[in-house]
């Protein structure tokens, strides 16, 4: 029998559906008498017990600490306790910019197996296989972990598909207010920006490129987003010349759109820079005058033509 | 990463220099700059580099940047792969696929490539128009921007209604054909026949008659109607054709003060981007109800000062982000929205071209990165400010100061080591940095910037 210890991650007041894609995750892996355990770290930690209540879960265990919000100091010391206690064979961690604050300290100091954002886990036989993208997304790299009693991974977001099955586990309760961090909080800033989406997380894109042609344009765009109820983006030339805010630029330079399931490029050629950010969505539907354009060869759907004649067109379709 | 080239070596002088640079690194992206400069023995070396490792030759014939003579010069393997990936490869120019159809002309895969290739010349195509009898083959001919009038006309000789959808929309097809197509079309032909610039005036009569809202909205956008025509579509009861009508470059001014009454935000926005409204018409549409009419009018290009300073005070931040967009709008206008509270207005008047530098100083102090963008690629940002933004810690900022056109050799000699690579390839032909500058980004680890280096010399040495 193996134990699994899973990391919930919450921010102000919710928790984060990364939480659950950890909790599918762990399912790609476990056995009938294998236990998973999933761990909520904060000071009202039990309050998101009924969202982690899902099938596939056998046990909660909600740890009372002293702050609120994340806090690496506090996080590293509270799990370190509660591997010290299970002894898991596994642990699996959000991957995202809370866990890069503490995962490879835990990894380090424990030395256990360790690999960051895994979108792929199985056995092979006994031996725990992670894979992982490498050379900038380019080749999929399987690693295992000989010699290694206990694996930490952090789990790539938007990979996994949390179930919405609800549960009953049994729910324990840990008291380590008592830990301490080395940092203080003062405040708690919001990040500033032009505008407060953020594009990693919607579904539907609408993204617009050099084929726009001048920034008058940019508007009929935007308003063709909004009636087709999608989040309008850009590639790096439109926001470089401040057509739309930097925060809307998909690619290398900008934002890899994890949750995105319709990609609409119009007028977007395909760099290499910008693909980075989209090549996985799993509908891409690319509007270009140019066939040649680089962005057909990923997209599932290809249009070769006007883009405002498919503007148009849209347009129409949504009045 | 090995290294490529001796340590220090100095700037070549001359294209023979880069050229035996490019030779001795044995640097197979350093060797395609240069190929097409190279000459005699210095080429065949340079192919040698090339196409020393199979796998280094599929990717060059796969890469779209590899120049158009190594490309060429990669068509004469006999390769099925490398030709395949050369058909695919944007780059690949006429000559190289016209070598391409002469060696494997008889593979289906090559022909289907070369049909929807771009480069395809009108006279390739017309030989397979002729040759072929795949529909899927002649349908890509058909929708070919190159394919010349005759050889749709042949294409729909041989098979009459097969490829109306393409022939439709095609820039050559010629009066005559439009004609049959219209005859024999369905509302989606009929609608693009009457789009068509070649279609005859005629036709576009007979459309008007119709009732199918698709071909009357494409009709409608027609600047050849006669004003007649165009005041009977004013009184049309759909909005699409009525919002198509609004942009119709004929339309008279009497009609535009009509619709501009319309009670559909949607035709009234379509109003407020024609150039040619009236003092009356941007009034009162700079008080319309609805915020994208009033943005379209904050951007018009014969706004005068007083709705700009009416319109830069709007409820609605992107009405006020417009006018910072709006080359008309004064400094006083301009300084007074870069205290803006909206980011988003701000960092419009980062970005305007006419914001005078002590606002541009002011907005540097701010922290967000869409302003200090715009500041760190706004031509009047004064040098001093230019050198601070240069060392950003944000990606963004940095690319501002590198994209902007008067940033100084001294500000830029830092982002020479730039850890995004993006920053050091846009470095390589940036005019204010010198020949000395650039060379020393030949031995980049990155390959792409070591290619765009031995490209610049070899352009220059291109040059007469």
């Amino acid at each position: 029998m193996k134990t699994f210890l899973l990391i919930a991650e919450h921010r102000r007041g919710e928790l984060r559906p990364i939480s659950l894609e950890v909790i599918a995750a762990a399912q790609e892996l476990r056995q009938a008498d294998d236990k998973v355990v999933v761990a909520v770290i904060g000071e009202q930690a039990e309050n998101y017990v009924a969202d982690l209540s899902v099938a596939g879960v056998d046990e909660i265990i909600t740890v009372k600490t002293a702050t609120v919000e994340f806090d690496p100091d506090i996080f590293e010391a509270a799990i370190t306790s509660l591997m010290e206690k299970l002894d898991p064979e596994v642990v699996l961690l959000p991957h995202s910019v809370d866990s890069l604050g503490y995962a490879a300290t835990l990894a380090r100091k424990g030395n256990y197996g360790f690999a960051t954002d895994v979108y792929g886990l199985q056995y092979d036989g006994d031996e725990l296989v992670a894979t992982r993208s490498g050379y900038d997304q380019k080749v999929n790299v399987e690693l295992d972990f000989p010699g290694k009693q206990c694996v930490l991974l952090t789990i790539r977001p938007s990979v996994f598909k949390p179930t919405e099955e609800k549960a009953s586990p049994s729910v324990s309760s840990e008291d380590m207010t008592n830990i301490e961090s080395r940092s203080t909080n003062l405040e708690f800033v919001e990040a500033g920006g032009a505008d407060d989406i953020d594009i990693t997380t919607v579904d539907f894109i609408m993204s617009i490129g050099r084929g726009i042609a001048e920034e008058a344009n940019v508007e009929q765009f935007r308003e063709l987003a909004e009636m087709a109820d999608a989040t309008l983006c850009c590639s790096r030339p439109i926001a470089d010349s401040g057509w739309l805010p930097k925060s809307r630029q998909v690619g290398q330079s900008g934002k890899v759109v994890g949750s995105c399931k319709l990609y609409v490029a119009m007028g977007i050629s395909g760099s290499i820079q910008h693909m980075a950010g989209m090549k996985h969505v799993p509908t891409i539907v690319a509007v270009n005058s140019d066939p040649g354009a680089s962005i057909f060869t990923i997209a599932k759907y290809g249009i070769v033509g006007d883009i405002f004649e498919i503007e148009e067109e849209l347009r129409s379709h949504f009045e | 990463m090995p290294m490529l080239f001796p340590p220090d070596i100095c700037l070549p002088e001359t294209a023979d220099a880069l050229i035996n640079c490019a030779i001795s690194s044995g640097d197979l992206h350093s060797a395609a700059a240069v190929y097409e400069l190279a000459e005699g023995e210095q080429k065949q070396q340079l192919s040698d580099i090339l196409c020393k490792e199979r796998r280094n030759t599929l990717l060059l014939a796969r890469w779209e940047h590899t120049p158009a003579a190594v490309l060429q010069m990669l068509a004469e393997i006999e390769d099925e792969t490398i030709r395949l990936r050369l058909d695919k490869n944007p780059s690949s120019r006429a000559g190289t696929l016209n070598t391409i159809y002469k060696k494997g002309g008889h593979d289906r895969q090559l022909i289907s490539l070369l049909t929807q290739h771009a480069h395809s010349s009108s006279t390739l195509l017309n030989s397979l128009a002729m040759s072929e009898d795949d529909i899927p083959i002649l349908k890509s001919i058909a929708a070919h921007p190159n394919t010349d009038a005759n050889t749709l006309n042949r294409l729909e000789q041989r098979y009459p209604d097969m490829f109306d959808n393409e022939l439709a929309v095609h820039a050559e097809t010629p009066p005559e054909l439009l004609e049959k197509l219209y005859q024999r079309g369905n509302c989606f032909i009929r609608s693009a026949v009457v789009t068509h610039i070649r279609c005859p005036q005629f036709l576009l009569d007979l459309a008007f008659n119709e009732t199918d809202i698709n071909i009357l909205r494409h009709l409608a956008a027609n600047p050849r109607l006669s004003p007649e025509k165009l005041a009977i579509l004013a009184q049309h009861d759909d909005v699409s054709v009525l919002r198509t009508l609004a942009g119709n470059p004929s339309l008279s001014k009497e009609l535009a003060n009509q619709m501009i009454h319309n009670s559909t935000n949607i035709v009234r926005r379509a109003l407020a981007s024609r150039t040619d409204l009236t003092d009356e018409n941007l009034q009162q549409l700079a008080n319309d109800e609805d915020h994208w009419v009033r943005q379209r009018v904050a951007r018009h290009p014969q706004l005068d000062e007083m709705l700009l300073n009416k319109l830069a005070q709007d409820q609605n931040d992107e009405v006020r982000r417009a006018v910072t967009r709006n080359p008309l709008t004064s400094i006083d206008i301009l300084r007074r929205l870069s205290v803006d509270n909206s980011v988003w207005v701000r960092a419009g008047v980062a970005y305007q071209k006419n914001t005078p530098a002590d606002v541009l100083g002011m907005l540097s102090a701010e922290d967000d990165v869409d302003v200090l963008s715009g500041v760190a690629s706004n031509a009047n940002t004064p040098q001093a400010i230019l050198i601070r933004l240069s060392g950003s810690q944000q990606t963004d900022i940095r690319r501002g100061v590198i994209i902007n056109p008067k940033a100084e050799r001294d500000t830029l000699l830092p982002l020479l080591e730039d850890p995004y690579y993006l920053h050091r390839l846009m470095l390589v032909s940036n005019p204010s940095l010198n020949d000395h500058d650039r060379w020393s980004l030949h031995d980049d680890p990155d390959l792409s910037v070591r290619f765009m280096v031995f490209k610049w010399f070899t352009q220059k040495y291109l040059q007469p």
